[in-house]
Formats: structure tokens, sequence, C-alpha cells
């Protein structure tokens, strides 16, 4: 690999860009395990896991949290295409506690009423401990 | 001669009016500004989404993939038509039922079975007065006023849902996109099957290998899809939203002027009542000071 070769990422989620740009290496948290992807990758298209995603650039790593979507790669291109994407130094994560209790709180009354939506309340639990996990880790 | 005090009282409930109407549209525009924003952020996740989809679509055997491939024979076909909640909003809603009776009433049930579906009630309501033959399928009220993307996936997955439980063979949306804080266009999209374009011979790159699927193809177009439908669902939602806050603030721009422009008349009027007044009661002293005279 040539010192200049770069991916190129693009990171969109349906309410804005988050990130575009050249990276040395992209780390996706794919279905069945991390990705990395190089310069040159082959073509992939694969499901994101809730998960941390790496953009590596010489010694500096930006983290973010993303979770429902997919990543398409195509050579030096990646496309991440994210339900949810968050840097995790801007996690709060306070909040993501807060979440957290709701969403068990959701889960508890499940029984009781059947509007809850059970995998919906299970995600929302997952969503909120993954970042506080990532979030923790980040300050 | 007129009333005074009755001149007096229209100008003041005018007045009042103008207030409302002129508040109406100050809340408009600084909603139209907060939707237009948000149509722009996602643009790029429409974008590269319907890129990595017709490139699937043009390069990967996709057959048995009813969700996209569409089934062989079309027999109902189902319209979603997407107006608002309330009204005040010039011709937003009253454009659409006119699209709909004149597009798809007026040759209902010559070919296919159709029925119709309604996101906002101002739509649904206009239709229901005139007493429509046709299928009325869901009705979803007051959903507009606050949405996000949960919400289109959750209205999303009931019409895949009631697609794939045969209830129709195709669904389109019919909703008024936003063109500019004056102008709306209705616009007319197939929704299920997922509508993709079809690349010219000379676009399809024949070089291009498939992908590496990870986990497996099946696993991934059962969520691309949906997504797809949910994706532009969302998009058709923040696209009628920011147009109805369009049509609502231009309509109530009119109507401050036009309240504005009777207040003037009305203000004309009174003073030249006041005047002839005054005239009339000059008129009568100087007629009994002559009279006193002679």
């Amino acid at each position: 690999m040539a010192e200049n070769e770069k991916v190129h990422l693009t990171l969109v989620t349906p309410h804005a860009e988050v990130a575009v740009g050249p990276a040395d290496q992209v780390i996706i948290p794919a279905h069945a395990g991390e990705m990395g992807i190089l310069p040159g990758h082959d073509r992939v298209l694969a499901l994101l896991n809730m998960g941390a995603l790496k953009v590596i650039n010489g010694n500096s790593t930006q983290t973010y949290f993303v979770a429902y979507g997919f990543a398409e790669v195509d050579h030096d291109n990646v496309r991440v295409l994210a339900g949810v994407c968050e840097p995790v130094d801007a996690i709060d994560i306070e909040r993501a506690k807060e979440a957290q209790l709701r969403a068990e709180e959701r889960l508890k009354n499940a029984a009781l009423d059947p509007e809850i939506d059970v995998v919906r309340a299970r995600a929302a639990i997952d969503r909120a401990m993954m970042r506080q996990i990532l979030g923790v880790g980040a300050a | 001669m007129a009333n005074l005090a009755a001149i007096k009282k229209r100008i003041k409930t005018t007045k009042n009016t103008q207030q409302i109407t002129k508040a109406m549209k100050m809340v408009a525009a600084a909603k139209l500004r907060g939707a237009e924003e948000r149509l722009r952020a996602a643009r790029p996740y429409a974008t590269m989404l319907d890129e990595v989809i017709t490139d699937l679509y043009n390069h990967t055997e996709l057959s048995g993939y009813e969700l996209i491939e569409g089934r062989e024979e079309v027999k109902r076909r189902e319209f979603l038509v997407i107006t608002s909640d309330r009204g005040l909003c010039g011709g937003f809603n009253s454009s659409i039922v006119r699209h709909v009776e004149r597009e798809i009433l007026a040759r209902a049930h010559d070919e296919f079975d159709e029925q119709l579906s309604f996101v906002g009630r101002k739509g649904h309501d206009i239709l229901k007065r005139r007493d429509v033959d046709i299928v009325e399928k869901r009705v979803w009220i007051n959903l507009l006023k606050e949405f996000d993307l949960d919400l289109a996936i959750q209205v999303g997955n009931s019409l895949i849902k009631a697609f794939q439980d045969g209830e129709f063979d195709e669904l389109y949306v019919i909703s008024n996109h936003f063109v500019s804080a004056i102008s709306q266009e209705i616009v007319t999209r197939r929704l299920i099957p997922v509508e993709v374009p079809k690349l010219e011979p000379g676009q399809v790159r024949e070089d291009l290998v498939d992908y590496v699927y990870e986990p497996g193809r099946e696993e991934i177009l059962k969520s691309l899809l949906p997504l797809q439908v949910h994706y532009q669902l969302y998009r058709a939602f923040l696209e009628s939203f920011a147009a109805e806050m369009g049509a609502r603030m231009s309509a109530m721009d009119a109507a401050s002027k036009n309240a504005g422009e009777m207040i003037d008349r009305l203000t004309l009027q009174y003073n030249r009542s006041r005047q002839a007044a005054i005239t009339v009661e000059l008129m009568e002293i100087i007629n009994g000071a002559e009279a006193l005279k002679g």
C-alpha cells in the first residue's frame, strides 16, 4: 500500500451527513464482527451491528456509535448508512442512563400493557447500554 | 347614516383576525424553516440509499423478492393520500383531493381494484363527504403533528405487512412536494414494490463484480428493502409537511393583507361617517341661529 492511499468515507444518517473525508482505515462493526477496511478492499455490502465505528487517520482515531444500517464498500469508497450515529465523545452518559431506566421500566410494564412493544424496549436498552460503554470509554 | 359604533366594532374584529392570521403566518414560517432544514439534511442519505439499491437491482439477480420485483399479476392498487390535519392552508388539501378525484376515482375499477388510505384528517374528511365509491383501508390522523423516522418506520412496517398479507399488490403515495414557500407540486410515487430507476444499457457497469454479502444476501435484502420503504415514506412526510407550512404561510400572508385592506376601507368609511355627522350637526346649529335672527 502506498503512503498516500486512503479510503474515502461517507457516513450519513437520515438526519445529517456525519462525516465525509479520507481515512487510513475504517473499522466497521459488521454483523459477524469488526471489519477493517483498507484501500483497495473488495466490494462488500454489510449489515451493521450496533457498536463502534472507528475512523483511523495516522495516530488519531475518531469513534462513532452506530446502529441500524449498512455499509457499502467499493474499492476505496466506504459508504455507511446508519439509522443512528453519534460521535462517542458527544455521548451524554447521564441521558443514556436515563434512557436505559425508561426502557427497563417499559419492559417491566409490558406484561400489563399490550401497547408496549417489547422488541423496541429491548432494543432501546441495548442501545442505551452500548452508548454508556462507548461514552465512558471516550471520557 | 352608517352607525359609527357598528363600524368601530367591525374594525376591531378585523384587527383581531389580522393578529391571528399574522401569528399563524409567523408560526408556519418558523416551522417551514425547520422542515426545509430537515429535508436538506435527509438528502445525502436518500441519494446513497437510492444508489445502492439501483446498483443492487441492476447488477444482481433479485428474483424472489416481491418487495422489489413486484407481483406478476397486479389486481389491487392502494393509494396513500397525504394531506394535513388542519385547514387554513389555502389550496393545499383541495388540490390533492381534486387530483385524486380526477386521476383515481374517475377511472376506479376499470382495470384494477383501487382502494384508498389516508395520512391526515382533511383529505379523508373531504372525500368522505363526497360519498365516493371506493374502499377505504387505513386512516392515520394527527400523525404529522410531530413525526420522526421512527413513526415512518411504524407506518411503513404496517404497510409492508398489509402487502405481504395480500391486501394490495401495489401501493402508491400521493402527496404534495415542497417546491418553494409559494408553490407545491402533487407527486405520485410507487412505494411498494420499491421503485428502482432502470439504467440505460450503457450505464450498466458490466465489469462490476457482485458484492461480498455480510451476513448473507438474503438477510441484507430483507432489511435493505424495508429500509427504502421506511425512508421513502419519511421523505414523503417531510415533503408534505414542508409544503403544508409553505401553503399555510402564503395563505395567512394573503389573509393578513386582505384584513389590512378591509381595515383601511372601514377606517375611511368611519371617518367619512363621522365627518358627515359633524356636518349635519353644524348645519343644524347654523340653521337654528339663522332662524333666530330672522
